[in-house]
């Protein structure tokens, strides 16, 4: 069972700066990982593919039946999650982090925390895992409710797009988003839009939760897609809107959703117009 | 399986980051430096296909780096980028095969022309 998390959690920017960097620094990125990276990682890896779990059931997944391994296991990826003390000092878990949180209990026999990525963890395992096609469908099934614009509407979004579904992991890496002034961006369309986004994502810092991020997450991925996949194609797309129309003729409830945005965005510019005409600087 | 590796090398953390995750996206794998001198070290190493070096760095400039590694390695290929205009050394470089400099910002399409024209074809 996933909950979402309603408290207040950090914004965008946070994540991209300060969230994926501190993470990458302490688990490392490439190949050459410490034991203790590794162990991260396979932690975040458990949870991407299956969802939420006790740590006696992430550890059993490589003991099946031995519990005495499953044990120590489990201890070592609850130690893992939530820091530890030594001598006082508390050293970091992966939940201080923002990459996991605790969901809710379990109720079975033995009672237990029941863990799972926070949306922060599920756009650093993208970035960070080097997951598969096959593997990211598996994270899609199990995060549904986390991003149900995305992942909720996974395999439908393949059917229409095909593998620029897989676009999503240069969200986890925060292309775009806030300094698209990095790169000459030749589709205005992309740019007004991502501009907007960032704007908007940036008002709502104060009420960001979980269901909000996910809404936010939802349009960056949905206007990512009027610029990445033409990058990639030989034939480029003359109507770049195109791959848009395709989805959102197909789900209403998107489209109006969407729809909504761009409308927001109309009328943010025309006001934002409005205000640079009243300037008068001539004596 | 990736269409082969390739060396950014820039001080700007951002153009870094999102000039890699662009290369990425087009298919290769890409090693990071933030100066010339973790260039020539990580070249040296990893003896990447192609090189996207920044022209302005501290330590050591673009210019210098180019003309250390060429030392070692008379065939690097290597893709200039500045912010500055800056040529000073540009007719130098090109006389030792230096292969283009480019002005930042750049596009992503650009990006990805340069890297199809110039990784070496296997």
């Amino acid at each position: 069972m996933v909950i979402l998390n309603e408290e207040r959690i950090p914004n965008l920017l946070s994540y991209k700066y300060f969230i994926r960097k501190q993470a990458s620094k302490i688990y490392g990125k490439n190949q050459s990982k410490s034991t203790h990276q590794q162990n991260v990682h396979n932690i975040l890896r458990i949870l991407a593919l299956n969802g939420d779990m006790t740590t006696w059931e992430m550890a059993k997944i490589k003991f099946a039946t031995d519990n005495e391994m499953i044990r120590t296991k489990e201890k070592e990826y609850r130690r893992l999650l939530v820091g530890r003390v030594d001598r006082g000092h508390h050293s970091e878990g992966i939940i201080d982090l923002n990459l996991v949180l605790v969901d809710s209990k379990s109720t079975k026999r033995n009672p237990g925390n029941r863990y799972r990525l926070s949306i922060f963890g599920i756009l650093f395992c993208l970035d960070s895992l080097n997951l598969s096609n096959s593997e990211i469908d598996k994270m899609a099934e199990k995060h549904q409710i986390v991003l149900p614009k995305i992942f909720g509407k996974w395999n439908f979004l393949k059917s229409l797009i095909g593998d620029n579904v897989y676009n999503i992991k240069l969200l986890g890496k925060g292309l775009l988003f806030d300094n698209p002034n990095i790169i000459n961006v030749e589709n205005p369309r992309f740019l007004e839009l991502i501009s907007y986004f960032n704007i908007k994502s940036n008002y709502m810092s104060q009420s960001m939760n979980e269901k909000v991020m996910g809404e936010l997450i939802a349009y960056w991925f949905y206007i990512t897609l009027l610029y990445l996949p033409n990058l990639q194609k030989e034939k480029k797309m003359k109507d770049t809107d195109k791959i848009l129309k395709i989805i959102f003729s197909k789900d209403l409830d998107l489209q109006q959703w969407f729809s909504e945005f761009i409308s927001e965005a109309q009328i943010f510019y025309k006001e934002r117009s409005k205000v640079l005409e009243g300037i008068s600087i001539k004596g | 399986m990736t269409k082969g590796t390739i060396l950014v090398v820039d001080d700007d953390e951002f153009v870094l980051d999102t000039t890699s995750t662009l290369l990425e996206f087009f298919g290769y794998s890409v090693i990071q430096a933030k100066n010339g001198i973790e260039a020539l070290s990580k070249y040296r190493d990893k003896k990447p296909g192609l090189v996207f070096l920044d022209v302005k760095m501290p330590k050591m400039d673009g210019y210098d780096t180019f003309f250390e590694l060429t030392k070692e390695n008379p065939n690097a290929k290597v893709i200039f980028m500045t912010a500055h205009a800056d040529y000073s050394k540009w007719e130098e470089a090109k006389k030792r095969q230096a292969l283009d400099l480019i002005e930042k910002p750049y596009s992503a399409e650009k990006l990805k022309k340069l890297t199809e024209k110039h990784y070496p074809k296997k």
